[in-house]
Parts: C-alpha cells; sequence; structure tokens
C-alpha cells in the first residue's frame, strides 16, 4: 500500500473528502443500476405467474369455454 | 447457413436464455473487477506528482466518461437497426440504452466536478468537454423522454431512433473537444497511436478500471433487455413457460 496507515488513506493529505465522495457516488448509482432492472424482472415474473395461474385456474373452472 | 447467428439475434427466448447464461458468470467477474480497480487506484497506485491524491478520481471518472461515449454509439446503432430491419430487439435495446447512458454520463459530471474542486479550483466551467458532455446527458435523457412520450410505440420507436442517430453528431465533438478548443481539460493521454503519457503502475489500474465499466455496461444492458423481453412478450408461450418454471 502506498499510505502508511488507514488514517492516511481516508485523509489522502487532505483531498479525501473529493476522493472518497467521488467512489461513494461511483458505488451507489452503479449499485442502482444493476439493482433496478433485476427487480424489475423479478416483479415482472410475479405478477405474470398470478396471471397465468388465474388464467389456468379460470380454464379449469369453465371447462365449457375453451 | 452463415445467417443464422443474425436471426438468432432478432429470437428474443434466445436472448433472454442466452443473456442470462452471460450474466451468471460476467456480472461477479465485473464486480470482482471494479473492486480490484478501486483498491489498487485507492491505496496502491502512487500520487500524482502535481495534483497529489485528488487525481485518484481518474480511476473512475475516465472510465465512466469512455463508456458514456461508447454507449451511445451502442444506442444510435441499435436504432438504426431498428429502423431498417424493424427488429423489435433492437428497439428495446435502444431504449434500455438511453437510461444506462445518462446513468454513466452523470457519474462522469459528477465525478468531474469533485476532481474539478480541488484540481482547477472551480466545480464547473462551461468548456467544451463539460458543455458537450452536457448535451449528451440531454440526448440521452431526450431518448428516453420522447419514447415515453408517445402513445403509439412504433411511431416512439422511429423517433427515438431518428433523434439518436442525428445525435451522433455530437461524438466526435466531444472526442475532439480537447484538442480543438485548449481549456481546463487535458488531452488525451491514453492513445492507440504513438505514446501513451501516463506511467505503468498508474496506466495498469486505470485500464482495468475502463475494461471492468465496459464490462459493467454489458451487463446493465443484459439485465435491461432480460427485464424488457419478458414484459413486452408476456402473452407468449416461452414467457409463460419462463415464469411457471415449466422447462
Amino acid at each position: 500500500m502506498y499510505f502508511e496507515s488507514i488514517a492516511d488513506l481516508l485523509a489522502m493529505e487532505g483531498h479525501g473528502v473529493f476522493v472518497w465522495s467521488s467512489y461513494a457516488v461511483f458505488a451507489i448509482v452503479i449499485g442502482l443500476m444493476i439493482y433496478l432492472p433485476i427487480a424489475q424482472l423479478a416483479r415482472h415474473k410475479v405478477r405474470l405467474k398470478a396471471r397465468f395461474e388465474a388464467l389456468s385456474r379460470s380454464e379449469l373452472e369453465l371447462p365449457h369455454k375453451r | 447457413m452463415a445467417w443464422t447467428w443474425f436471426h438468432r439475434l432478432g429470437s428474443p427466448p434466445w436472448i433472454y436464455h442466452f443473456a442470462g447464461r452471460v450474466l451468471r458468470y460476467l456480472l461477479p467477474l465485473t464486480l470482482l473487477m471494479l473492486c480490484v480497480g478501486a483498491v489498487w487506484g485507492l491505496a496502491f497506485a502512487p500520487p500524482d506528482f502535481r495534483q497529489g491524491n485528488s487525481y485518484r478520481i481518474i480511476y473512475i471518472h475516465v472510465p465512466v466518461s469512455v463508456v458514456a461515449l461508447a454507449g451511445y454509439y451502442v444506442m444510435a446503432i441499435a436504432g438504426a437497426v431498428s429502423l431498417i430491419w424493424r427488429m423489435k430487439v433492437a428497439d428495446l435495446m435502444m431504449r434500455v440504452a438511453a437510461p444506462i447512458g445518462a446513468g454513466l454520463t452523470l457519474l462522469a459530471l459528477v465525478t468531474g466536478a469533485v476532481w474539478g474542486k480541488p484540481t482547477w479550483g472551480t466545480w464547473w466551467v462551461w468548456d467544451a468537454r463539460i458543455t458537450s458532455m452536457v448535451i449528451l446527458l440531454f440526448l440521452y435523457i431526450g431518448v428516453y423522454a420522447l419514447y415515453e412520450a408517445y402513445d403509439n410505440k412504433t411511431l416512439a420507436a422511429k423517433a427515438c431512433a431518428i433523434l439518436s442517430l442525428v445525435g451522433t453528431v455530437n461524438i466526435p465533438i466531444i472526442y475532439k473537444s480537447v484538442d480543438w478548443w485548449y481549456s481546463l481539460h487535458q488531452p488525451a493521454s491514453i492513445k492507440f497511436t504513438g505514446g501513451t503519457t501516463i506511467d505503468p503502475s498508474m496506466l495498469y489500474p486505470l485500464l482495468l478500471m475502463i475494461s471492468a465499466v465496459y464490462a459493467l455496461y454489458v451487463c446493465l444492458l443484459l439485465l435491461g433487455l432480460r427485464a424488457g423481453l419478458i414484459d413486452s412478450e408476456s402473452t407468449t408461450n416461452w414467457v409463460k413457460r419462463e415464469v411457471l418454471g415449466e422447462h
């Protein structure tokens, strides 16, 4: 490691606030960008599963409608 | 047939499952590369002799900027394919690429501003590169907003494709802005032709981070495609099999 201690790493000779806040924003934004489509896919699957199951139930209950 | 790959690219179930298989390996690999690159850049690379430690923002600022620009080509080419061949997958790809590009451009602007404060003494200047990046952000947001504005989605896709194609004129301007209008931004340090003016101890972590953000871009595109495909194909049998777990 280039820095002598963890405190030095955090301080970065006075530039710590700028460097760490940039990396924090980066982590938050890419974290969100990865999470959102995964959550969206899961939501679609739950919604569609309920719809397909409701559809097959109604088909079983009303065989004459087939 | 030599063209079967092209037809497969237009097949939603094939893309959905292919993306799933790729993501299983690529997503963990990407996260690992991002972690290694960030730790390398933050703690192990030497400080810049003039800027000190604030330069460490380069390991995120340059990769997100490079990929935000490259992502515009992805969106514009997808738009062109959707215009010419009426491929639904290309249309979806264009729509997925817009918010990803907007997110990366926003990150480039924010990390640039935070880097500018200790280095240039200001958060923001209206220099050519920053201004053209702001235009890039508006183009990405514009494509997304334009699609949402139309009720007729075929028309929306066509309008978005044309907007993204017209917007490509901005990309070479961004690339060349540091050479044409000499301002606070330094000219490119990494060149494919000729000498690279950056020491290997700083270059290697930077190249790792650039590769990682490219890989991240591919992951985000595939994740968006999967979510979009299952929604737009919700009445088909393959989605039914996928959702109910019947294989």
